[in-house]
């Protein structure tokens, strides 16, 4: 079939570091769902401070098995065992969230999905894993770069405008515009009759513009071979850049796993370090024992 | 699973993965969902649209009208519940539970009417407006 071909093709790789880093990006997803559970499950960032009524039996219970799950998970010996519960887990995540359920948590249950239903057995299938998770990706970029296109908020700039009440999107577009103009738009209560949301400004509908066609581009050139380095450091920059605007950490961290599967070498084994990192972070903020410097 | 049809339940998944947001954008323009929701990778597209529910009722055809501020819980409850559906699936959320619920626990009520505020920017003017929608019901004179 002409598509598993493609997909194949997509996912060739050196065999031994498409295998390593196939294997580190599902223990980094493993470690991401076990947080991402954690952090949920006691409320996310409405939880106020010093409120750990969220720590009851049926939760502790709850974040056990998830735990023990994740563990098996990440065991090669018992992982067969462990995806599929942890994708019936996700799927009532989904479920009982549904229809609030973030887009992040959509996207790990593709990827829990695919990593439960293709469980490779030679590098042929190995090729064809990589090439799905890595057209997944593809998809995502390119269809957010669509949207933002479609639905007519970029192309004056009027979205990143009305941004601007957001802490992290104010720290970084702020310099780019007039200081009264900053003020006007900060001063809105965003009730009816406010507004225009609308600065002439070139830097700022330049860089909203470039935007989407950023985003649909470089997903596009992750595609091909020669154009994939150029476009992997793109698509980086840009989640750095959306990173620090919108602090949307999991969503991050979560992508910047699947983007490293287009990586040469075994950056996500490499960085393995930096995942669980963020995940202690995540942990001790929930517990107190660091300050919340975000929102997720 | 044999191969073959492990190769069709891969592609069936991936073609559906990079199908859906295109149904997911006529589903917007249909039906008013918020893009951010339903995985259509729309999140940051559009400024967030905020929708605020209130209620008014009667005690009968010739009655004024009155704003119901106190809510027994279950009314309260599917108040709750109509508003989160109704900002994430738009039109698609009517409030017909809501009414079942508020006829059963104020029997004095004999219409009712939802009102529904979506306030967004508009992207051609830039400004902030106010979209209303009304719902209204009568009680179904057979049920007590």
């Amino acid at each position: 079939m002409g598509i598993v071909k493609a997909l194949a093709r997509l996912g060739e790789d050196d065999a031994v570091v498409r295998r390593s880093k196939l294997r580190a990006f599902e223990v980094i997803l493993l470690l991401h769902l076990f947080t991402t559970t954690v952090w949920w499950a006691s409320g996310g960032w409405w939880v106020p401070t010093g409120d750990f009524s969220w720590i009851d039996g049926p939760m502790l219970l709850t974040l056990t098995c998830v735990a023990v799950l994740t563990v098996m998970g990440i065991v090669p010996r018992t992982r067969t065992i462990a995806l599929p519960a942890l994708t019936a887990l996700q799927v009532t995540v989904v479920w009982n969230n549904f229809p609030e359920t973030a887009n992040h948590t959509f996207l790990e249950l593709s990827f829990l999905m695919l990593l439960t239903l293709w469980q490779p057995r030679d590098e042929t299938e190995e090729a064809l894993l990589l090439g799905s998770l890595r057209w997944m990706v593809v998809v995502v970029f390119v269809y957010a770069g669509i949207q933002k296109a479609v639905h007519g908020y970029y192309s004056d700039g009027v979205f990143l405008t009305y941004q601007l009440q957001h802490p992290g999107f104010h720290s970084l577009l702020s310099w780019l515009l007039p200081a009264d103009e900053v003020v006007r738009i900060s001063s809105y209560a965003n009730v009816a009759g406010d507004g225009p949301y609308r600065i002439t400004s070139l830097p700022l509908q330049a860089l909203s513009n470039l935007s989407y066609v950023w985003e649909v581009a470089a997903g596009l050139l992750l595609l091909f071979h020669r154009t994939r380095v150029f476009a992997l450091a793109a698509t980086i920059a840009f989640l750095v850049i959306t990173e620090i605007m919108a602090r949307e950490f999991f969503f991050g961290a979560l992508y910047l796993n699947a983007l490293l599967l287009f990586t040469r070498s075994d950056l996500n084994r490499r960085l393995i370090w930096l995942f669980v990192a963020f995940d202690v972070w995540v942990m001790l903020v929930k517990l107190e024992l660091l300050p919340a410097v975000t929102t997720f | 699973m044999i191969q073959s049809n492990r190769n069709h339940v891969l592609i069936a998944g991936l073609t559906a993965f990079t199908l859906w947001p295109l149904v997911h954008m006529a589903a917007v323009a249909q039906w008013d969902i918020n893009p951010w929701k339903l995985g259509g990778w729309a999140m940051y597209s559009v400024p967030v649209p905020r929708v605020e529910v209130s209620l008014q009722a009667s005690a009968g055809p010739d009655e004024t009208w009155g704003a119901v501020d106190r809510l027994p819980g279950p009314v309260g409850e599917e108040l709750e519940r109509f508003w989160r559906l109704r900002r994430s699936l738009g039109s698609l959320s009517r409030p017909n539970r809501l009414a079942e619920r508020f006829f059963e626990h104020i029997p004095h009520a004999t219409q009712l009417r939802v009102n529904v505020i979506t306030l967004r920017i508009d992207p051609q003017t830039a400004m902030m407006k106010e979209e209303h929608i009304g719902f209204t019901f009568a009680r179904d004179p057979s049920t007590p």
